[in-house]
């Protein structure tokens, strides 16, 4: 018995379906598999049964093991690959685990294991799994799309990488990782609906999904670059992903299989996780918190400008001299150990007068990094934050001296207050150790308000001693 | 029903036996006379013969020809010169197998008991 031309159709576009590229390993299979349906035809029964029987004997995904076996028999070199894929492919994901864990923590080493796993996944991992999955899924002819989604692929680690490590480039190297990833995304799915794969209903299904990624996709670039539009993109993205494309494609599969595959499942946490992970880190909560830090920071600029704009117009005599030279020292050097801190750490070359968010971006993550202990503590405890620590002391007991009043508890507020910390270390690890490193500097601007508030205060007074004694002797 | 750990290492000297004697075949075809000739002892798989079918092909032992059956296409194996030579050489070295282990196998051949 001969297979009609319509049940022959049934069977190729099932063989098609497990994506068999090796050589003739197609034809061979939809041969041997047809005879085997026409044989058990010949005993009577139904092509239908005799269809599911050979398909039952052939087990899930059977077709494409036997491609699977073939290649392992053939190529000794994608033998090997493929087993130190998976051993790499474990160590690296450990690696990038642990690595997580020890910079959320603070442990040492975590920035090298974060390098070294990096590597490993973008440097070896990912371009075996895409030889892999070129040889074993892709057809041979879509060779270009595979070097797109590699380089795509590898410059958008690395960017990653490079951001998390603060290193210059990161941006340039994330926004063409996202737009070579982007292009692949695209080109990859018009090949795919132009291929003889997709069926007519499934592909205003396919671009749907397309535009949600690639809107989400394009979203976080632009979010990268501070272009406007970002947010638009990113939530239009998801909602075409996530209330559209997700819950009919669910639908469908379970329709047309009646079990849910495990393709499917692993892609729906795979998505996940990548749009969750991307909405963490680009989007609101370091953002708010930054605005207000920008925010206050301003504000204090503001109250310092018209402090000093009051001290200056203040008389300028003998004592006052000392003062305001020690004031005016103290206030530069908080001015320099700032600059320090957000330089060393944010990569700016210079710190404008007035940040902006984008400035302080890096320095949320940031505490007690070694570059920061550095600054602070110096080599044996002749950094700048101990300078600092001893100058602040100095002048308050020189405002103490020479005023009769007690300015220093009546004016010195949060910064200050904690000084009355005998040891200085202690000092440091409130203001800065237990902190981010935006809060510290948030603090060292209160700190020169303080500064200058005392200064005022102190000049307001002498004024008022000297008005005194005046009358006295007027008297 | 023979093993396919026992099988694994001889199904190349089966194929390219029965590609000796028969000129050219396809794989359908060919795991169906494995069928016959052992009455239904050895089975060969998908998954057995076509990675072995390949490998021959890979190496130069055999070339392959298309041919639209049926509406579909079917894929026929040949033995090349290399082949032949390669088949002989092969379908030896199983026959001495087979004659080694079945010494192995009666270890009492030279000692009769009831003499």
């Amino acid at each position: 018995m001969q297979l009609s031309l319509d049940q022959l159709r049934i069977v190729e576009r099932d063989v098609q379906d497990e994506g068999i590229s090796y050589s003739h390993l197609e034809y061979d299979l939809l041969d041997h598999v047809c005879c085997d349906i026409e044989d058990r035809m010949h005993s009577g029964i139904s092509f239908n049964d005799a269809y599911q029987a050979v398909k039952r004997e052939i087990g899930l995904q059977g077709l494409r093991r036997v491609q699977q076996e073939t290649l392992l028999l053939i190529n000794k070199n994608y033998r090997m690959m493929k087993r130190s894929m998976k051993t790499l492919g474990t160590i690296a994901l450990a690696g990038i685990s642990i690595a997580a864990l020890a910079k959320l923590m603070h442990w040492p080493y975590a920035s090298i294991l974060i390098v070294l796993s990096t590597f490993t996944v973008s440097t070896i991992f990912f371009p075996a799994a895409l030889y892999v999955w070129y040889k074993e899924v892709f057809q041979k002819k879509n060779g270009f799309i595979v070097i797109l989604a590699f380089f795509g692929g590898f410059t958008f680690m690395y960017g990653t990488l490079f951001k998390l490590m603060h290193w210059p480039l990161a941006n340039i190297l994330l926004a063409i990782g996202e737009l070579l990833t982007i292009l692949t995304i695209i080109i990859g799915g018009i090949s795919y609906l132009i291929s003889r794969r997709s069926q007519t209903g499934s592909k205003t299904l396919t671009i749907t999904g397309i535009t949600g990624i690639v809107l989400f996709f394009l979203g976080t670039l632009f979010k990268l670059e501070h272009w406007p539009g970002a947010s638009m993109m990113l939530i239009l993205g998801a909602i075409i992903l996530f209330s559209i494309f997700l819950p009919v494609y669910a639908y469908k599969a379970y329709n047309e299989e009646k079990t849910i595959k495990n393709s499917f499942i692993f892609s729906v946490f795979a998505l996940t996780f990548i749009i969750s992970f991307t909405f963490l880190l680009s989007l609101n909560s370091s953002r708010s918190i930054l605005d207000g830090f920008v925010y206050m920071d301003n504000g204090l600029q503001k109250t310092l400008a018209i402090v000093e704009n009051q001290i200056d117009n203040q008389q300028i005599d003998g004592n006052n001299q000392e003062i305001n030279i020690a004031a005016d020292e103290i206030f530069n050097s908080i001015d320099d150990l700032k600059n320090d801190l957000i330089v060393a750490n944010g990569g700016l070359d210079v710190v404008p007068k007035k940040l902006k968010r984008s400035d302080l971006e890096h320095l949320k993550f940031i505490r007690s990094n070694e570059t920061v202990r550095n600054i602070l503590e110096g080599k044996a405890q002749d950094g700048k934050a101990y300078d600092l620590y001893y100058n602040i002391q100095k002048y308050k007991s020189l405002i103490s001296e020479t005023s009769e009043i007690d300015l220093v508890s009546k004016n010195f507020s949060i910064g200050i207050l904690q000084l009355q910390q005998d040891n200085p270390k202690d000092w440091i690890i409130d203001n800065f150790y237990k902190v981010p490193l935006v809060t510290s500097i948030s603090n060292l601007t209160h700190l020169q308000l303080d500064i200058r508030l005392t200064q005022q205060q102190f000049l307001i007074c002498i004024d008022k001693t000297v008005a005194q004694n005046q009358e006295e002797n007027n008297k | 029903m023979i093993s396919r750990e026992l099988l694994k290492g001889s199904l190349k000297s089966i194929v390219l036996k029965l590609l000796a004697e028969h000129g050219r075949m396809y794989g359908y075809e060919i795991t169906q006379m494995v069928a016959n000739l052992t009455e239904g002892q050895i089975t060969l798989t998908y998954g057995a013969l076509y990675p072995v079918l390949h490998k021959l092909e890979k190496e130069g032992a055999l070339i392959t020809e298309s041919e639209v059956v049926n509406n579909r296409n079917r894929i026929y194996y040949k033995l090349t010169k290399k082949g032949n030579d390669t088949a002989r050489e092969k379908i030896k070295e199983l026959e001495d197998f087979i004659k080694t282990i079945s010494i192995l196998l009666k270890p009492d051949l030279g000692i009769d008991p009831c003499n």
